[in-house]
């Protein structure tokens, strides 16, 4: 399963990537379903509620920040795959890839979760009644994800 | 159809009260780092363990 010339596995690269590739894809997760489909937050509804066409045009113009950052971790992700691709030492494991990118949504959904809707407040996931075990259910979403990438990284590392 | 008369976006009314309402924000700043923070704090943990993968 491993590739090495120097006798030294490397999974580092590939689970950097994944981690990367899986906070932009899960980021990308939360503004469609969360901001665009389902309508239930915008980026700082919590501080101005998208009550008028003007606040929603300036939650929009926030939205579409997150998106930027989304977008630049996913292809920075890309670039770092496409490195490790090129590397003998790096095992290519698909469980440890699918591991990483579960372990970077999970990540994304925690420290997401932790700094935007409890630390400052800036949205929460559904406002209004239940809002705290909605937040919640969110980090708990994220500990999940990370638990099971952890879990598929370490059984497709090369121990 | 819209009206010709009317500005439409980005030009329209509410599109350029919603850029001023952004530009005058006093916490502008603060709202930036906040959006940005997550991903800064997802990507040290990347390299984190970019680094604890170096030799497994």
């Amino acid at each position: 399963m491993t590739k090495t010339s120097t006798g030294r596995a490397h999974v580092g690269p590939l689970v950097s990537a994944g981690t990367v590739m899986g906070v932009g894809l899960g980021g990308f997760v939360d503004g469609i379903v969360l901001h665009q489909l389902l309508q239930w937050h915008n980026m700082l509804s919590s501080k101005i509620p998208p009550v008028d066409l003007v606040t929603m045009k300036t939650n929009m113009v926030w939205d579409g920040l997150f998106h930027c950052l989304t977008w630049i971790m996913t292809v920075v992700g890309l670039g770092l795959l496409w490195r490790a691709a090129g590397r003998a030492d790096v095992p290519w494991s698909g469980r440890v890839f699918v591991g990483a990118l579960l372990l970077g949504w999970g990540l994304f959904n925690f420290v997401e979760g932790v700094i935007d809707h409890h630390i400052l407040g800036l949205h929460h996931v559904h406002p209004g009644s239940g809002e705290l075990a909605w937040d919640l259910g969110f980090l708990a979403s994220g500990v999940l994800l990370i638990v099971v990438g952890g879990l598929m990284i370490r059984r497709g590392g090369v121990a | 159809m819209v009206s010709t008369s009317v500005a439409i976006c980005p030009d329209c009314a509410p599109g350029l009260a919603a850029r001023a309402a952004i530009r005058e924000d006093p916490e502008l700043g603060q709202v930036v780092a906040a959006v940005v923070l997550p991903f800064v704090i997802v990507a040290l943990v990347a390299a984190t363990l970019h680094r604890l993968g170096r030799a497994s």
